[in-house]
């Protein structure tokens, strides 16, 4: 693995994958529109390579939570379009009980 | 159903690794232009744009490894889960599992025994020198058209009167291909010990 690009870590990979999940939770889209709506919904604070989306997009369509298939944009270019599944859905709505948890916990620790 | 949709999204990856290459491939050029039309909507040259968009995405071939690694990985996690699976069920049904492995060893056992006899019976040529000249005399009954028989004496007849045959001496131990280390010829002994009548 070459030094310049270290792998991301666990938190941050666990992050894109929720991120994409939300994106996707909208309305179906390709993996450059995704990194789009993302960048869009963070207001620009997330600094992701946008290439790293791709491997995170792979591994949620192997464990079900995504399915893709072939498509033409509005300018009749061939992409691959994600869309999100039930299992997704119920993917997404755990981890993100998951971090509001985590943030009420942390917030509590704070102000005691 | 997300759980199907999945195993054979895995399965697809896995027999059609060409495939997902070039899907891989495709996708990144689909994104790497969209990225570039974008920066030349906000006003850049077509070259920086291009140049811009390619530092976006992050290195071309790390993704490309990053994407071929997750599939190795899937392949080998299967394996293994496969693996474990197969163990788990073994010690769930233990009678079961050794049912069938005797079941799979008498078969094959039975089966190399069958194949040993007819390879040695009708696949190889007989171990002999010359083994292609080699023939069989048998009599025929012409009426019945059954074959019986011949005994020795008509055998003598045949291979000394009719001259059809050109007789190897076999109790010539030479005429053997598989050479013994010790033996004794018979030949004098078993054949002119019945003299004829």
């Amino acid at each position: 693995m070459a030094s310049r690009h270290p792998p991301e870590s666990d938190a941050l990979r666990g992050s894109i994958d929720l991120l994409v999940l939300k994106a996707l939770s909208l309305a179906p889209m390709h993996g450059w529109g995704i990194g789009l709506r993302i960048q869009q919904i963070s207001r620009g604070r997330l600094e992701v390579n946008q290439g790293s989306l791709y491997p995170a997009l792979q591994r949620l369509e192997h464990r079900g939570d995504i399915e893709s298939a072939w498509q033409s944009t509005e300018n009749n270019r061939r992409a691959r379009y994600y869309t999100i599944t039930r299992q997704g859905r119920k993917a997404l709505g755990e981890e993100v009980d998951k971090w509001k948890r985590f943030a009420d916990t942390i917030a509590l620790i704070l102000e005691s | 159903m997300s759980l199907l949709k999945g195993l054979s999204a895995r399965a697809r990856s896995l027999l059609a690794s060409r495939a997902s290459e070039a899907r891989m491939e495709e996708e990144f050029r689909f994104h790497i232009a969209m990225e570039t039309d974008r920066l030349v909507a906000e006003g850049l040259s077509p070259a920086e744009a291009h140049r811009r968009a390619l530092v976006a995405f992050g290195g071309l071939d790390h993704h490309r490894e990053a994407m071929r690694d997750g599939r190795g990985a899937r392949l080998l996690a299967d394996f293994i889960g496969d693996v474990r699976y197969a163990l788990r069920a073994m010690r769930r049904r233990p009678g079961f599992a050794i049912a069938v492995a005797v079941t799979l060893g008498v078969g094959i056992g039975v089966n190399g025994i069958v194949f040993g006899f007819v390879n040695a019976l009708l696949f190889r040529p007989i171990p002999a020198s010359n083994s292609e000249q080699l023939v069989g005399v048998f009599s025929v009954d012409t009426k019945t058209g059954s074959p019986g028989l011949l005994a020795y004496e008509d055998y003598v007849d045949f291979r000394d009167q009719s001259g059809a045959f050109s007789v190897t001496n076999p109790g010539n131990i030479a005429f053997m291909a598989i050479r013994p280390l010790l033996a004794v010829s018979y030949e004098s002994t078993a054949p002119s010990s019945r003299s004829p009548v």
